[in-house]
Order: structure tokens, then sequence, then C-alpha cells
């Protein structure tokens, strides 16, 4: 089963870029123009991953993939953004961002297609099933507090699904 | 009545009196002063001013006990019983000295200090007694009385207040309105100590204070010249009418040598003349001035001559010319002590009026005011060469500063959105090329060709982001925080974002920078001073239609602390006109232009103890040279 996509970005032009490239490239790509239709969107899919952009009316991304996260606790995430300094390394940025939030992966906007394609191949290289559960599975056992958390939260969800279902 | 009358006569209410003792005489201590003054024109060669203040034992009295000539009973008739009778110079008995009272008003200056006025006076030696003179000047209240009404009583005593065989006068008060208390005696001694050179002090006239009771207050009163100034000319007339002048300055170094010049002033009768000008950069402390208030003073063989250097009296014209070029002139009134000596042997010419100008407007006059205004320019002209950025200037940089901080903060605010609101359509451009691409593939193409308009549109779309960090970097900084970075590389990259125009506008630039050379200096006030000079070169090399060999060459070097920074052009070169403006602010000899480019430089590398100088040739180009030491 291909990866399942989420991608949230208010500029229908380059929602639709996206969408184009992943669609093209296997993924099972959804769009969301707006945080609302994203949350939305969460309560009804089971995303592997969110690429959301930085700046999103109304909401920040960062905010909003907390929200996400608290419906889809294995979802991974790639945030592009355009505001921060190119020349800060990604290593800066993501530990300025961890303290608000775990990102998977940090782009500079504009990215190249490859950019993003290569980051989505890493991050779910680890684990061929794409299962982000399995490398939670993983991290546990190697006794990482954060996966704990994790898990803690990966497992109310899956009640939660398995009531509904 | 055998004559008819053709005419009115003024006859003087004996009130008169009131009216100038206490309204024309400022205070006092000036009361005080004018009767040393008398004094003095009286050749006296000390005068003791005792002061026995009003106590529950004491009356009180102030005596001014002078060895002048003194007044024989027809000289006090004629004299001193004449009101705003003033002696000429010529009248007096042994012109010996040009006498300081002008106004003739001196003695009734006595009316305000006390009710009662006792003269002992005598002027020939060989005299046993002294004539005696009381005035009560409480018969002068009555308003209807006329002045010439009021009997003055005198007589010929025996008194050994006057030694005998000596000439003198004793003016003795009492009935003090004042009550003299120490402070009010010091203020006095300031006051009489202004009378007197600070630094050649006369050498036949001494004041003496005597205050019973105080030997604190008690002694000869001297006026200390003022220490510490930052700037010290001294100048004198020579024998051969040139002037010879000396400054020295703490700052100045090895400057200071003395240097002989011509004056446009006709120096003739000024020859022997001396003068020296102290002057303080910032208002000095009443320790550094010894009390003594700023001012451009004369004096004549050690006394001073009013009313040059007088709180109104701007006779230099000092301040008219502060006023009148509000801004730019370097001369601080309140700062500038001048004490310029003259001789009445020497200087015949200066001559004395017994009006209230001290002298007389005639020619050396003239020539002694040109040739202190002269000397006093000199003086400007260093103060400005050795304050490189004179206060003034200090405050409009600060505000310069300031408006730039604002002006990046307003850039900074609209660059964050500006990374969004641009990056965002780059990315569709990119993510659609790459998709376009894709596409191709799928259509199986592979065109060589459609390959170099990919590669152009994201070569272009990098470039356009890369502006964007630049700009926001920019306005990220600070222009007063001091960084430390690789200049070389910056330098590199500040001016990648003029390759392209300067590609575009047939300019090759050429960039000359070592390796590496770390600096510790405003990372951001060195690219805004960079992007100003680069602006102006291309602007320069715009104006060059006939040229094809455009060049624009940057240099970066290190010269001892200082980064050295050099952007040549050879462009058309500064004219005249524009080189008289060129680092005014709102000027600018290019349309469109602001004219703040040169100035934000300036004030940005002034503000980093650096410099910005350049170099111009018509129709050959110009080199901006800009220093940034190292912090």
């Amino acid at each position: 089963m291909p990866l399942q996509i989420l991608v949230v970005d208010d500029e229908p032009d380059e929602l639709e870029a996206w969408e184009a490239l992943l669609r093209k490239k296997g993924y099972n790509v959804q769009t969301a123009s707006s945080p609302e239709v994203a949350l939305r969107k969460c309560d009804e899919n089971r995303f592997d991953l969110v690429v959301l952009d930085y700046v999103i009316p109304r909401m920040k991304g960062l905010e909003l993939l907390s929200r996400i996260r608290k419906k889809l606790p294995l979802v991974r995430s790639i945030l592009i953004s355009g505001k921060l300094d190119k020349k800060l390394q990604e290593q800066e940025i993501r530990e300025s961002i961890r303290s608000e939030m775990e990102v998977d992966k940090y782009l500079h906007k504009p990215a190249r297609n490859e950019d993003l394609l290569e980051a989505i191949t890493a991050l779910f290289a680890e684990n061929p099933s794409g299962r982000a559960w399995d490398t939670i599975a993983e991290d546990i056992l190697k006794g990482e507090k954060s996966s704990v958390k994790k898990a803690k939260g990966a497992q109310r969800s899956l009640k939660k699904h398995l009531k509904k279902s | 009545m055998a004559q008819e009358s053709t005419g009115f006569y003024f006859r003087v209410s004996a009130n008169l009196l009131r009216v100038i003792g206490q309204e024309l005489v400022a205070s006092d201590e000036a009361a005080i002063l004018e009767l040393v003054k008398n004094a003095y024109d009286s050749n006296a060669r000390t005068v003791t001013i005792t002061i026995e203040p009003i106590s529950e034992k004491r009356v009180g009295f102030i005596r001014i006990q002078d060895d002048g000539h003194g007044m024989s009973r027809r000289d006090f008739e004629h004299l001193f019983m004449v009101a705003g009778y003033s002696e000429r110079p010529e009248e007096a008995p042994s012109a010996k000295r040009v006498p300081t009272g002008e106004k003739g008003i001196g003695r009734f200056a006595a009316s305000r200090l006390g009710s009662r006025l006792t003269v002992l006076t005598r002027a020939a030696a060989h005299e046993p007694k002294v004539l005696k003179i009381d005035f009560d000047w409480k018969k002068f209240q009555d308003k209807k009385k006329k002045f010439d009404e009021v009997l003055i009583p005198f007589e010929q005593i025996s008194s050994n207040i006057l030694p005998r065989g000596k000439t003198g006068t004793v003016l003795e008060v009492t009935g003090l309105q004042t009550d003299w208390k120490p402070d009010r005696i010091e203020k006095l001694r300031a006051f009489l100590a202004e009378l007197l050179d600070p630094f050649h002090k006369p050498g036949d006239f001494k004041v003496v204070l005597d205050v019973s009771g105080s030997e604190r207050l008690s002694g000869e009163v001297m006026q200390q010249p003022p220490t510490d100034a930052d700037l010290d000319l001294e100048f004198r007339v020579l024998a051969d009418e040139k002037v010879s002048r000396k400054l020295s300055a703490d700052s100045l170094g090895p400057d200071n040598q003395r240097e002989s010049i011509l004056s446009n002033a006709n120096t003739g009768p000024l020859v022997g003349l001396s003068g020296r000008y102290l002057y303080f950069l910032k208002r000095p402390s009443k320790q550094k001035s010894q009390g003594l208030p700023p001012s451009v003073r004369i004096y004549r063989d050690g006394v001073r001559l009013e009313p040059f250097g007088s709180p109104t009296a701007d006779w230099l014209g000092v301040s008219e010319k502060r006023a009148k070029r509000a801004g730019h002139a370097h001369v601080v009134p309140s700062r500038l002590y001048g004490f310029i000596e003259i001789s009445r042997i020497k200087h015949q010419e200066l001559k004395d009026t017994t009006g209230r100008q001290a002298l007389i407007d005639n020619e050396a006059a003239q020539a002694l005011v040109t040739l202190l205004q002269e000397q006093l320019g000199f003086l400007e002209e260093r103060i400005r060469t050795l304050v490189s950025v004179p206060k003034w200037e200090a405050g409009k940089q600060k505000k310069v500063i300031k408006l730039e901080r604002a002006r990046l903060h307003a850039l900074g605010m609209l660059s964050a959105g500006l990374g969004h609101e641009l990056r965002q359509p780059l990315q569709v451009i990119r993510t659609q090329t790459g998709n376009l691409h894709d596409r191709l593939s799928e259509l199986q193409i592979n065109d060589p060709e459609i390959n170099q308009y990919e590669a152009a549109i994201d070569r272009n779309v990098q470039r356009m982001d890369d502006s964007i960090g630049y700009i926001a970097n920019l306005a990220k900084g600070d222009v007063e925080k001091v960084d430390s970075f690789d200049l070389a590389d910056h330098l590199r990259e500040d001016s990648r974002f003029f390759e392209n125009e300067c590609r575009a506008k047939g300019i090759r630039l050429e960039v000359t920078a070592p390796q590496n050379q770390p600096a510790r200096i405003s990372q951001t006030g060195f690219s805004i001073v960079l992007l100003n000079l680069l602006n102006n070169a291309v602007d320069a090399l715009d104006e060059v239609t006939e040229r094809n060999d455009k060049r624009i060459s940057i240099l970066l070097s290190k010269e001892g602390l200082n980064n050295l920074l050099e952007v040549t052009d050879n462009g058309p070169g500064i004219d005249e006109v524009t080189e008289k403006k060129l680092f005014k602010e709102f000027e600018t000899g290019k349309t469109g232009g602001m004219g703040i480019g040169l100035y934000t430089c300036r004030v940005i590398v002034q503000a980093h103890s650096g410099e910005i100088t350049y170099k111009t040739r018509i129709g050959l180009g110009t080199t901006f040279s800009v220093r940034f030491p190292d912090r």
C-alpha cells in the first residue's frame, strides 16, 4: 500500500504543484488549503506523512502539526518554510523547532522536487513497510523517552480507531 | 528784569542720585569696582578695601583706601562734585594711566553701599592736614530738593588714617545697606579679580582685601588663569608687523609649532600686542575656569578695559557668526577665553573714549578687531580638523544611526513577509518546472535544449532566493552591532549581487581580496557601505556612453588595525559642484537619487571610528576608500 500523504498549503498553485509531483511518484496524496480542512481530513484518514508550510493563515504550521499529532500520533512530518533564514543550518532550525514540536524534516523554500522526494524516501527508508509504528517500537526497545510518550499517544488513538471500526 | 529768557535749563532733582546709585550700578560689587577703578585712575599703586561687616558690637563699614594722587579742594570742587564728569586722559594731572572709569558716576556708586560716605583726601604730600568731606545721602531723598541744593560739608582735619607725607584718598562708607557675609565677600573678590590680567598681573597696581576677623578672605586679589584648556593659541605682533603664533593642544602632538604669518590687518599700531585664546571643547568646570566667566578681554598694562568681555559685548561677533551659521560655527562663546594685552606706551593709537565704548573706533581699533577675528578663525579651523566629529555632528550621527536602525527594522518587517510572499511563487515555478520535466520524460521527450531552459529557470529561481536571503539578512542586522566574521568571504558574497547588474550594463566587476580576512566590525554596516559605494559606482558608469571598458574594482586589504576597502570606478569623476555636497544629507547629483547614500556611509563609518575618503579625477574615475577599524 502506498504512503498516504497530506499536503497543507494555503496557496492553491503550490498545492497543485506538490500534488502533481507526489501523485506522479505513486503516493496517495490528499491536499488541504486550510488548517480546518487539514484537521477534518485527519479524522477521516490515517496519514503516514504530513507536508506543511510554515506559514498557514490563522494557524502556524507547527501548531497545526501538534493538533494533527493529537489525532495521528505516529504521523511523520516535513516542514517547508520560506520564512526562515536559509543561512541557518538545518540542524539549528531543527533544534529551535524541537523545543516547540518535533519535526522530522525541514526544507527551505523554494525546494527542488528531488529534495522533497529524497526527504520522504529517507524518512521511511528505515522501515520498508513505511509504517511509523515499527520505528517507534524500535525506539521503545532502545529506551528513548520521547518514543514512550509517542507510543502512549499512539495507543490512545488506536483504541479510538478500534472503537470506531 | 533786564534780560528776557530765551530758553530753559534742566534742573535736577536730588532724587537722581538714587536713580544713578541704584539703577545704573548693577550691584554692590559693581559699585565697589567703580570705586576701585577711580583709585586706579588716580595713579594708585595699591588699593585696600577694608570690610567690617555689621555685627552686634560693630556698626560696620567699607573703607577703600588708595595711595593715588588724591584731590585738592579745587580738584574736589571742580571734578568730583561735577556729576557725569570724568577725566579725559589729557586732562589727568599725569597721564600715566588711561582712566578705566568712563561714566563719571563712580562716586555715586557709593550711595548704594551705605547711607553715609566720608572722603578723606590729600593731594599734596607736604600738607599735614587732610580734606574731609561728608556725604549724607539721606539728604538727597527729598524729591522737592534740587541736586545742587544739598550742601556737602567739608573741613580740613588731622587724621592718621592717611599716613603723613603721602597722597591718596580714603572713602569710608557707613550705614551699610548690605550684610557682607563671607560668601558675598567671596563674590566680590571674584568680581574684583576680573579686573586683573591673569597672565600678566599689573606690576604697578594691586588690590588688597582686608576683612576683619577673616584671614581666608583677606589678602591680595588675584585672578588665576583658566587651566587645562583643550586648545591654547598664543599670538603676538612682531616688530616686522607679522603675527607669530603657536597653537598647543593635547591631541595635536608634534603639530604645535610656532609659525609666523602675515595678517590682513594693518598691524603697525599693534606691534608688541600679545594675546591668548583658551578654548575648551566642553564647557569648563568652575575649577578649570577659575571662576572666570568666558569671554575675550582686553587688558591694558594688566588692567582690564571694559566693556570688552562683558556678558553683553559680542565685540568679535562670535555669537553673531554662530547665529548666522547655525550648526556650522565651531567656536562656542561659552567655551572661549581670550586675554589680549595692550600697553599704554606701545599702543597709543588704541585710544579710550569716555563713553560706553572703551576704544575710539579708529583704524588701530579696527585693525585689532580684524587681527583677533583672524586668529579666532584660525582657532576655529583647528577645532574643526581636530575634532573630526563636533558635538552637533555627533548628535546628528546618533539621529542618522537611529534612522538607519528604524529603516532596517522596517525592512526587517517587510522582508519577513517578503520571504514568504516571494518564495511561494518561486516554489511553484520550481516544482512545476520539475513536473514539466517529469511529464516530458513520460512523453519520452529528452531534448538538450529543453534541459538547458530548465537549468536556466532553476538558476534564476536560485538567484532570486539568494537575493531574498541577502535582504533578509541585511534587515536583521544592526548597524551598531559588532560581529566577528570573515570579511573577505562576506565581501565576495555581497558583491555577487552586483555581478548580474554589472554584466547587464557591460561593466567588468573585479574583486580583489585575500583568501581570508577575519574582522570584528559591523557586518550590516559594512554591507550597507559597500552596497552604497557599488551603487554609486554603477550609477557613475551609467553616465558614460562612449566607453566600452567600464570597470569597477573592489579591493580589500588590511592596513594596520584597519580593514581597508577601496571601490574604484573609471567613470566621469566627481565635478567640483557635486564634490562640495558629496557627504551632505539629501544632496544628490543623480536623477531619482535620495542623497542619503554617502551621508549614511559616512555616519556608519564614523560611528565605528573609521573614515571614508575619496580621490577623483575628471574623466578618469573615482576611488572611495573606507577604513573600518577592528574592534
